[in-house]
């Protein structure tokens, strides 16, 4: 035995320094924290996800905190979940998981979220591909795929468009038999931006019309200066490719350029808000002001406005379908909240809107209830650990973004 | 069993004296880097007294490691490299000795397989013990960093926040045991890879050294299966869900773990003559 004894100090040593490693940083790990119910209901808390990070000597980690504890990046990040989360953009999305789980074969390689459409009937799948010709101009290949959930019957179209613009899907419904599918195509610079609406007989697969939804023209010279005002018209979709929808809402923005086809990035843009109607194919302007600091989200063709600064928050809304108007039906300041600061970061998912700030000494995030206007929750981030080391460890917190996590 | 350890045993009392020369050249430069750090962290705040009107009197032993990374960097270079032509060395010496030893190795009363074995578990216990000497040296160096620096301005620091401070540690000692697995699995493979080719090579001679650079190729090719698709072709590699291109990978990887073990084998039984 003692001929191999180097052998078998060299194996013990070799194992015990690693285990030990790994023992030793399963206990001597980075600290944890916790969002913890302060007001309301806890399960409020229950997809709330916040991440920031955590500020070491020399250089900081990522972390994410939710209602369960934290976790850091280095203790996420094998190369088998990098795998797995490659596609989180996609699959993260409300009812896309639910599609993929029960119609694999149908959801494989679909990967553009705006050319989905799904309902009790069918599945539909919109997508696009442009090849640039030598004059700048595109030839897009149009393709739609179509699932009959009872017959199970798979259908497959394309069309080509030749002559367009950089081409992308922003929308799909299906009203009627007929496929609505709402194109954003790129105009002369890159500034430009139009919107189109095709229909597609989702039976016989026929392109029937298409047209180009009229907002705002493109290039518009004003004769007075002789300043040409570019329009960017973009739409504003619903949040899950589950939820069928009439309408959609556009976003015109009207900027003056300093040249043809240059944005002129210190004119102040104007912009507008518009609702389309998919049956009726009528554009109607909203009657919502524009500010600043905005977020917006469309859901059940109800268009959700929320404007803020610093010290308060308004929401409006505007339900598409009825033309109601409840123009800053909900408002709070930060006091109400608990918060410091509401420009920090914005959810809006589903029917309630939530704001973080990670900038107070304890960083504290709040839920309101857009269909009743009231407070629903407020928590707040704490050390999970040794009350006298709390101060320290909050003040190496640095949280700075929220994200609802759905599935 | 016991040939096969005894052979391992072979193995490192072999390549001893420069694993031992590597561990203390890895000693001597980053115990000698955190000396010389420490020392001119705190003349700089016995120098430079804004350093304690600006609260950056604390001095945490992460700070130290980044201002010597270099030299921990190095270190760890010059046995990755020395393991790295070990690869080859552990075969070759045999053939090109002072004597050729390989003839005596291939008739000892034992499956000539666990050569082949004894050589890659070696192998693997250099590179895990110059990992765990690595982990021990730490502890030394922090002991170390806190007997030269007064405790009143030490700043308290994580053992996990050591590896994130010098990053090439996060790829030699990955923080989750499962990457740990997946990092040195991947390895392995590799290192048998090599193995297999040499064989090739030892096995048809002049032709061999062209059969060995194809069978690297395609096993590099096969392990990179999706990687090598995606780059042609998007759209096909899309075509595949997260969870089965995961399982995809490690089928390739399995595939060349299994092709690499059972030429081997044969190799070594049936076509390296003495």
């Amino acid at each position: 035995m003692r001929r191999y004894l180097f052998s078998i100090v060299l194996a013990i040593f070799t194992i015990g320094g690693i285990g030990f490693s790994y023992l030793y940083g399963a206990v001597n790990h980075l600290p944890d924290y916790k969002l913890v119910t302060v007001v309301g209901d806890e399960q409020a808390a229950t997809n709330i996800e916040l991440s920031g990070a955590y500020y070491l000597g020399v250089y900081s980690s990522h972390l994410s905190v939710n209602e369960k504890g934290s976790q850091y990046s280095i203790e996420n990040n094998s190369f088998r979940q990098q795998i797995l989360n490659d596609r989180v953009w996609y699959s993260g999305r409300a009812g896309i998981n639910e599609l993929v789980i029960n119609y694999k074969g149908f959801m494989r390689g679909k990967s553009n979220v705006n050319g989905l459409y799904a309902d009790d009937e069918w599945i539909i799948y919109v997508d696009s591909e442009n090849r640039q010709g030598s004059n700048g101009r595109y030839n897009v290949n149009l393709y739609v795929t179509t699932l009959n959930k009872k017959t199970e019957l798979v259908q497959e179209y394309d069309y080509d468009l030749a002559d367009r613009g950089f081409f992308t899907i922003r929308d799909v419904q299906l009203l009627d038999d007929h496929i609505n599918i709402i194109a954003a195509e790129q105009g002369l610079s890159n500034d430009e931006s139009y919107l189109y609406s095709y229909i597609v007989d989702v039976e016989l697969g026929s392109l029937d019309s298409f047209e180009r939804l009229i907002v705002g023209e493109p290039q518009i010279i004003d004769e007075h200066n002789m300043q040409a005002i570019q329009v960017r018209v973009s739409a504003i979709v619903e949040t899950s490719p589950t939820i069928p929808s009439d309408y959609i809402v556009l976003t015109e923005v009207k900027t003056k350029s300093m040249e043809q086809g240059e944005l002129n990035q210190d004119s102040p843009s104007q912009t507008s808000y518009y609702g389309y109607s998919y049956r009726t194919e009528e554009v109607f302007q909203l009657p919502v002001e524009p500010y600043d600091n905005s977020i917006s989200q469309l859901i059940h063709n109800v268009f959700t406005y929320v404007e803020y600064d610093k010290e308060k928050i308004i929401v409006s809304r505007y339900a598409l379908d009825t033309k109601e108007f409840k123009p800053q039906y909900i408002t709070f300041t930060a006091e109400e909240l608990g918060l410091a600061d509401i420009t920090r970061s914005k959810r809006l998912e589903d029917n309630y809107l939530y704001i973080f700030d990670g900038t107070m000494a304890t960083p504290t995030v709040v839920a309101i209830d857009l269909s009743k206007g009231e407070l629903v929750y407020r928590g707040q981030v704490i050390y999970d650990g040794d009350e006298q080391e709390a101060e320290k460890q909050m003040a190496q917190l640095h949280l700075n973004n929220i994200n609802i996590k759905l599935e | 069993m016991k040939h096969y350890l005894k052979l391992v045993h072979f193995e490192i009392i072999r390549f001893r004296y420069i694993l031992l020369a590597l561990m203390a050249l890895t000693a001597v430069l980053e115990i000698g880097s955190v000396i010389y750090y420490t020392n001119d962290a705190l003349t700089i705040r016995a120098v430079d007294t804004s350093y304690i009107r600006n609260d950056y009197e604390l001095i945490s032993f992460s700070f130290i490691l980044a201002n010597g990374q270099f030299w921990f960097k190095l270190s760890m270079l010059i046995s990755i490299i020395i393991i790295g032509v070990y690869i080859f060395v552990i075969w070759y010496r045999d053939w090109f000795g002072r004597s050729t030893f390989i003839y005596r190795l291939l008739m000892l009363p034992t499956a000539r397989f666990h050569i082949y074995l004894a050589k890659a578990t070696a192998i693997l216990t250099f590179i895990f013990s110059l990992l765990s000497f690595q982990i021990i040296l730490f502890w030394i160096q922090k002991l170390i960093f806190n007997s030269i620096v007064p405790s009143h301005i030490i700043k308290p620091s994580y053992f996990s926040e050591h590896f994130m401070t010098i990053r090439f540690f996060l790829t030699i000692l990955p923080h989750q045991f499962e990457q740990f697995i997946i990092s040195y699995g991947l390895g392995t493979i590799i290192m048998l890879t090599i193995f297999t080719a040499i064989l090739l090579e030892r096995s048809f001679r002049k032709i061999g050294l062209l059969y060995a650079a194809s069978y690297i190729a395609i096993c590099s090719v096969i392990i990179l299966l999706p990687h090598v698709i995606a780059a042609f072709d998007d759209e096909i590699i899309s075509l595949f869900y997260p969870n089965e291109l995961f399982v995809i990978q490690l089928f390739c990887c399995v595939i060349v773990l299994l092709a690499n073990v059972s030429i081997g084998h044969y190799l070594i039984n049936r076509k390296i003559t003495v």
